[in-house]
């Protein structure tokens, strides 16, 4: 979606605007929430978490912030710095003290670590892959289980499969993976 | 898995891949979520002016999430954990703290460790007792899921003559032992795999990385197939907590790999191992075989065990409309000082199911937990030490009248140790007699001298030498060996070295002492806080002392007796109370004390004497021989 496009869905109706960047980007933004929250913040804190996001987009709308053709960048800044946030307050919440030394923080300041943002990326990149290799429905199985912190159950309502047969596709997934993982040299002893 | 190496650091790249290709949300939880948005923009929106569109109505209906109880009290709990461990300094408190098999699970503290948290009781509530009932219905299935077999339905074997097979050649016992394995494999079966790190025939160099044992009963199995396991599991269990609580369990089917056999990690694939698992259209059972309090239990690899469950009504707490906290009282669990199996019941879709268990107990006495601190690190407390120390123990003698004659071995001597070196005089390699009393005052009354030096240690750090005086048995004899501290230090902190030349904090049998260790006493009793009590003070040789009485179960086993795992039944403990120093231990077994051991005249920092210089010329280390 363009600047110009979300201007003119702007001028056409607020709520149609709104929808259509909900549709465009929830997935986007709700991925990013969960990479920084899965560790300390409940579902329920991540949806919440995802409709802050999209909030004070719609505040920004309404005030003609120009973002120059630039809007998923923007969307990305908004989601990132939103679940930031709400680590803090849950993080807080919960009576773990934050400090910039806290290692979940320093992942939030990697930015400044290019080197090692650099291989962030590239590992990143390579596991994703091997997940991928993994084929149908395996991929979707052992991300939605290990990066989106899904049930069997729930597992199998998406891949159309019963909770007994992804649980064991996903210890067999798990294997194949460490194996690709080790084979492309970047399997930690305690990866899996 | 976990999840968090594995998607540690992941970036914006990859993430956008992640939405695109693997997007999550369902339309359901789509749809909630733009309505929260709509609400707080509308809510907005109405706080700054009346201009809104219609989104109040379309978000009719649309609860905000409550936060389950459960989670919000979780890093709190995990805090107050950590508080609690960090009481016992730089004691690695596996005992005391970690899962109870010995294995390291990934616990998730998330859930599981705020069970104790914000417990209110409810017991005026009218559905306790309808809720006690679900409880216990739901403890029955699980302790039954966790015994693998009906007992009355397992195979009997039919009897089997005594058949001579010393007069057999070689091949009649191999036929006899072929048609035995026919004969029972009509009833039982078992295979195994074993896997290793390169050839098993290369001692030492092969490394054994582990084995599995599977068994499969033709009558007596409570399932048939691993789906029958995973359908009985779910009936009863969230997924989130089997696979916590039970780890690995369905394994791969392993029809395709040949069984009975020791794998190479390094170049074979091997199936993933677990509990139950497929093999030639028959389900096999790895079952697990523990003891507690000389009992024998079978069961399926489970992260917590809970023991001999006590007669008493099941505690319900915070009671909800789809969830309530049982409290199951057990005699015992794999947690020390965590008596009682705490379990989250919810209701999932009408049916109630067990969520979380943990094993809990009420908060630890903080004065013990000090004392275990103290005792653990003792050494922080010095760093330069001389001492004097006596062990003795019952060694009584049976006459040929059939009396028997008690008399103690007792072995006495002088340490002097600081960062840099370590020597010791004892009397003796294995003990003298001592025909006094076998207590504590007494021993410390009778204490003999180590001025003899019948036998000299000596340790420089790198080296660890050992004499043996010449005496009217023997010419003497003398020893070295290379000196392997922890870190590459030599310190107090490393208190022992065993006679196998590698230092242990445990293992004192036939090794070097540096320093007095109560190590082992945490190790073996005290880390199961509710079997002892500080029972008074005394000042003994000089120092104030906390009086310790133990009341050991059978299952504290004396790591100093190793051989034969003794049991003492009774001990008292003397600990100082400004380093933890044991200064005397009691051990007594049926009233009779068998084992006493005093520290005395012990001297630290400015006040030690310092380790006597060794001027190893004295010594021909060429020949084996004490000069």
């Amino acid at each position: 979606m363009t600047d110009r496009e979300l201007r003119l869905l702007m001028a056409e109706s607020t709520e149609k605007c709104h929808r259509a960047v909900f549709e465009n980007y929830c997935n986007y933004v709700h991925v990013i929430v969960i990479n920084i929250l899965r560790n300390c913040g409940s579902r329920e804190d991540m949806e919440d978490c995802v409709s802050e996001v999209f909030f004070k987009l719609y505040k920004q709308f309404d005030s003609g912030i120009d973002f120059s053709g630039n809007l998923k960048n923007y969307i990305a800044a908004v989601a990132r710095n939103t679940a930031i946030d709400a680590f803090r307050r849950i993080s807080i919440g919960n009576g773990r003290n934050i400090s910039i030394d806290d290692e979940g923080m320093n992942e939030l300041h990697s930015s400044e670590r290019l080197e090692e943002n650099a291989e962030k990326k590239e590992r990143s990149r390579i596991i994703l892959n091997l997940i991928k290799q993994l084929g149908e429905p395996d991929s979707t199985i052992i991300i939605h289980q290990y990066f989106y912190d899904r049930t069997a159950k729930e597992i199998a309502e998406s891949v159309s499969m019963t909770a007994t047969a992804v649980q064991k596709r996903s210890s067999r997934a798990r294997q194949r993976l460490k194996k690709l993982l080790f084979e492309a040299g970047i399997c930690k002893e305690d990866l899996i | 898995m976990n999840s968090f190496d594995l998607f540690d650091g992941i970036n914006e790249t990859a993430l956008e891949s992640l939405s695109q290709d693997f997007p999550v949300l369902t339309d359901e939880e789509k749809e909630r979520i733009y309505f929260m948005s709509a609400r707080k923009y509308n809510n907005y929106r109405n706080n700054i002016s009346d201009t809104t569109f219609s989104a109040e109505e379309d978000v009719k209906g649309v609860e905000r999430y409550k936060r389950p109880k459960m989670r919000t009290a979780s890093i709190a709990a995990a805090a107050a954990f950590i508080i609690g461990a960090g009481s016992f300094g730089g004691y690695n408190i596996a005992k005391q703290l970690s899962e109870g098999n010995g294995e390291t699970h990934d616990v998730n503290q998330n859930v599981t460790e705020d069970i104790a948290q914000a417990q209110t009781e409810t017991a005026e509530d009218p559905r306790t007792e309808e809720y006690r009932s679900i409880a216990e219905s739901l403890v029955s299935e699980f302790e039954d899921f966790l015994y693998p077999y009906i007992d009355e339905e397992l195979p009997v074997y039919p009897e089997t003559e005594d058949v001579d097979i010393s007069g057999m050649s070689e091949e009649e016992r191999e036929a006899y032992a072929q048609q035995i394995d026919e004969e029972y494999s009509k009833y039982f079966d078992q295979i195994w795999f074993e896997l290793g790190r390169g050839d098993p025939y290369d001692h030492p160099n092969y490394e054994q990385l582990g084995s599995y044992s599977y068994n499969h009963y033709e009558t007596g199995m409570k399932y048939s197939n691993t789906d029958e396991v995973m359908e009985k599991a779910l009936s009863f269990m969230s997924q989130f907590f089997i696979e916590k609580q039970f780890p690995d369990l369905i394994g791969e089917d392993m029809t395709n790999y040949e069984v009975d056999r020791i794998y190479d990690c390094d170049t074979e694939e091997t199936p993933f191992f677990g509990t139950y698992a497929m093999y030639n259209g028959k389900l096999y059972c790895n079952r697990e075989d523990h003891r507690y309090n000389n009992e024998q239990y079978i069961s399926i690899k489970s992260a917590y065990y809970f023991y001999n469950r006590k007669d008493e009504p099941i505690v319900i707490t915070d009671i909800e409309d789809d969830s309530f906290i049982a409290c199951v009282k057990y005699e015992f669990t794999s947690v020390p000082n965590n008596y009682d199996m705490t379990m989250k019941v919810v209701n999932i879709d009408g049916k109630w199911i067990i969520d979380q268990i943990k094993p809990t107990g009420p908060a630890p006495d903080q004065q013990k937990l000090d004392i275990i601190g103290k005792i653990v690190n003792s050494c922080n407390y010095y760093d330069k030490i001389s001492c004097k120390y006596s062990w003795a123990t019952r060694a009584d003698s049976e006459l040929a009248n059939g009396d028997v004659m008690p008399h103690s071995n007792v072995k006495s001597g002088i340490l002097y140790a600081d960062n840099t070196a370590n020597k010791e005089y004892s009397r003796s390699d294995d003990g003298n007699d001592y025909d006094k009393e076998l207590d504590i005052d007494s021993l410390l009354n009778n204490s003999k001298s180590a001025d003899e030096k019948m036998v000299e240690t000596y340790c420089d750090g790198e080296k660890y030498y050992y004499w043996v005086n010449s005496d009217e048995y023997s010419d003497g004899w003398y020893h070295w060996c290379h000196y392997t501290p922890h870190e590459n230090t030599f310190c107090l902190d490393n208190l022992i070295i065993d006679n196998f030349h590698q230092v242990s904090n445990r293992n004192i049998s036939h090794g070097m002492t540096l320093g007095p260790d109560g190590q082992h006493l945490v190790y073996d009793y005290l880390y199961d806080l509710s079997i002892w009590d500080i029972t008074g003070d005394i000042n003994f040789d000089g120092r104030d002392c906390y009086i310790i009485d133990i009341n050991a179960p059978s299952y504290c086993i004396d790591s100093y007796n190793i051989l034969s795992e003794y049991h003492y039944d009774s001990i008292k403990l003397y600990i100082d109370k400004e380093t933890g120093i044991p200064m005397a231990e009691e051990y007594s077994k049926e009233g009779s004390i068998e084992k006493c051991e005093i520290y005395y005249d012990i001297r630290i920092n400015d006040d030690a004497e310092p380790v006597p210089d060794i001027d190893m010329n004295d010594y021909d280390l060429s020949r084996f021989t004490y000069k």
